[in-house]
């Protein structure tokens, strides 16, 4: 091969990776500025490499500024439009010293606008640094969008208190006029007044049976009221099914005989405890026997029983009645809700039975449902959750060790506790600190001897964060002196490495107000270094 | 009947008074009448009533502070009081209880009932 044909080779494979590179760099720029973003990418030095043009429309910055590539008057523009530029270059600094982090926060402007901000450091195939691209999203319409759906919300919330006000005060109005109307007839149908004669008599006693059906709709309505605003007192107990059902079917057994029906109680024998309030239960036993009772015609056949379904209790009370058809089946909960249903003789209902009734199995952690087949009955029950002695409350617990074996030791301990945990790891104080803001954990374990996390202030930040939401900081280090210090500054406990799981979990089960359910064993091999 | 038994009626509504007043009469109970609180602690401690009908709600003192000041007060502690009140609630029992009631009636209540309540403090 001669000279001349070696050097058009070269000048060939240059041509192409010359052309490859130009391809490349169309790409980049093309992808740079469709990107909705604001992107900038800076050098490890934070002197500016690219930046798009989205980036200066976003924060203002003069052409000429971004023709000059100058990092420090491009810093300017941006800090000249924030909030709190503090925060911001606290962050920048914070990131140039810890290369390999993302980040991931929000900037408030000045103009009352909200930029996303995004950091991710460039690292090359062999591991070179380059630099670091941060991106900028503007979010405000989506702030905005957001703060007015939580502030209709509050309003929403403030108006039911506001209902639930005016119809707790509202029947207590009504009661003195009715109870004084309610005397008055009283006077004239027990003869006080003076005698009667019959049909003045007959008068006389439809207005005081309509007397006491306003009172109690009157009851009803102030119930209803309480229970929507939050007012009534759930005491739950652990109560045996059958003593439950037992009152209720004892008390209504004379009622159901004034029109011949037969009432069957139906209790299987080793039902589980349930937990529940059962003076509030009792009140919807006797709702659900008094509706069975009224629209169940004479001789007709009751049943109140109850069985084990899953981690429940489905308590129910059925009928042979006419029972209900499907289009009302949803409504009759509805307060107030006309249906079609034959009562019979005698007082009407009040129409807020069944929607109190359901929102107290609702207050009570269960449901209330109904099913019916017209002209077959029908049959109505609720759930009530078992009663269980485990703590069924999810814990959370946030990890922050920088030593990958010591997490994974901690976790598999954690594991054995038989809390039920919610665990979430961090290698560093800051990522713990941000994961904190979101995460409110009931436990921070924290290594004392992480990159950062003595640094005073994201110490001091991540404790606030946690003990603002009640929750323990357990503080882990080979150095017993470090650790005697921080209990002092508010630390609740701490655990001179290396440990056993055991003592870590007997920390941790006292931490989180549990009885440890496990024994510490000297000889446990498990020691975390 | 029960004569001579005298019932100190504290409410302030006339009519409520009135119409209390003519089925406590009807029974053989002489009544007198308080139309507020100050009037009607006044009259507790002056015409030495049998037994007291109180309001929950009255003007110039409330009906649980009367209860109150005479159940913590030697001379009358032994009169029994029978609270009305206007809202059903347990906390009323709780509140009448706690003020020293000696039983407590929701208005509004069943007359005969009020009798029979009253019978039971003022055993013949």
């Amino acid at each position: 091969m001669n000279i001349r044909k070696q050097i058009k080779r070269k000048e060939c494979g240059n041509h192409r990776a010359e052309e490859e590179l130009r391809f490349k760099n169309a790409l980049l720029s093309t992808q740079q500025e469709t990107a909705l973003d604001g992107i900038l990418v800076v050098d490890e030095n934070g002197g500016i490499i690219s930046s798009n043009q989205r980036f200066a429309d976003m924060w203002d910055i003069p052409s000429e500024t971004m023709k000059s590539k100058s990092d420090e008057r491009t810093l300017q523009a941006v800090m000249d439009r924030l909030a709190n530029p503090e925060n911001f270059l606290c962050k920048v600094k914070h990131l140039y010293e810890f290369r390999d982090e993302t980040s991931r926060d929000e900037l408030v402007l000045k103009d009352g606008k909200t930029f996303d901000r995004y950091s991710a450091p460039m690292f090359g195939a062999n591991g070179k640094y380059y630099g670091r691209v941060w991106y900028f999203r503007d979010i405000t319409e989506s702030k905005t969008a957001m703060d007015k759906i939580k502030s209709s919300e509050q309003s929403l919330r403030e108006l039911s208190e506001t209902k639930s006000q005016f119809v707790a005060n509202a029947s207590h109005e009504l009661r003195t006029p009715l109870a004084i109307i309610r005397q008055f007839i009283y006077l004239l149908d027990s003869g006080i007044a003076g005698p009667l004669v019959n049909k003045q008599k007959d008068c006389t006693s439809a207005a005081l049976r309509n007397c006491d059906r306003l009172a109690e709709l009157i009851n009803r309505m102030l119930d209803l009221a309480r229970i929507e605003a939050g007012k009534v007192n759930i005491d739950p107990s652990r109560v045996e099914p059958s003593l439950l059902l037992i009152q209720s079917y004892t008390d209504f057994l004379p009622k159901m005989e004034t029109k011949k029906q037969r009432l069957i109680l139906e209790t299987p024998n080793n039902l589980p405890a349930v937990c529940c309030d059962p003076q509030t239960i009792a009140s919807v036993l006797i709702e659900l026997l008094g509706n069975a009772h009224k629209f169940t015609p004479e001789g007709g056949k009751i049943i109140l029983g109850c069985r084990q379904e899953g981690q429940f209790l489905s308590v129910y009370v059925e009928d042979n009645g006419p029972g209900i058809p499907l289009k009302d089946q949803e409504r009759i909960f509805e307060a107030f809700a006309q249906v079609d249903r034959q009562e019979g003789p005698g007082a009407k209902g009040t129409g807020l039975g069944l929607t109190i009734i359901r929102e107290i199995v609702k207050l009570n952690g269960g449901s209330l449902s109904v099913s019916s087949t017209p002209g077959n009955g029908s049959r109505f029950s609720f759930t009530l959750p078992l009663f269980t002695t485990e703590k069924l409350l999810i814990q959370r617990v946030l990890v922050a060790d920088n030593d990958k074996k010591s997490i994974h030791l901690i976790m598999q301990g954690l594991k054995r506790s038989g809390l039920q945990l919610d665990i979430k790891t961090a290698s560093t104080g800051l990522q713990a600190l941000v994961i904190a803001g979101t995460f409110h954990p009931h436990l921070v374990i924290l290594d004392a001897n992480l990159p950062d996390s003595m640094t005073p202030g994201v110490f001091k930040s991540l404790g606030r964060e946690t003990l603002e939401k009640r929750g323990k900081v357990l503080m882990i280090s080979t150095d017993q002196r470090i650790l005697r210090s921080l209990v002092r500054q508010g630390v609740h406990d701490y655990l001179v490495k290396p440990f056993s799981v055991e003592q870590l979990l007997v920390k941790v089960a006292h931490l989180l107000g549990n009885e440890p359910n496990v024994k510490v064993n000297q000889a446990d091999p498990a020691r975390m270094e | 009947m029960s004569a001579g038994k005298k019932i100190l009626l504290i409410e302030d509504e006339p009519d409520f008074r009135f119409g209390v007043r003519m089925q406590l009469e009807a029974n053989g109970y002489a009544v007198i009448e308080a139309e507020d609180g100050v009037a009607g602690l006044d009259a507790a401690r002056e015409q030495s009533p049998d037994l007291i009908i109180l309001d929950g709600r009255l003007p110039k003192m409330g009906g649980y502070e009367v209860a109150r000041q005479l159940k913590g007060n030697q001379k009358y502690r032994a009169i029994p009081i029978v609270m009305l009140t206007a809202r059903s609630q347990q906390s009323d029992k709780q509140t009448s209880q706690d003020a020293g009631a000696d039983a407590y009636l929701t208005k509004p209540f069943d007359s005969d009932e009020l009798v029979l309540t009253i019978s039971k403090l003022l055993p013949r």
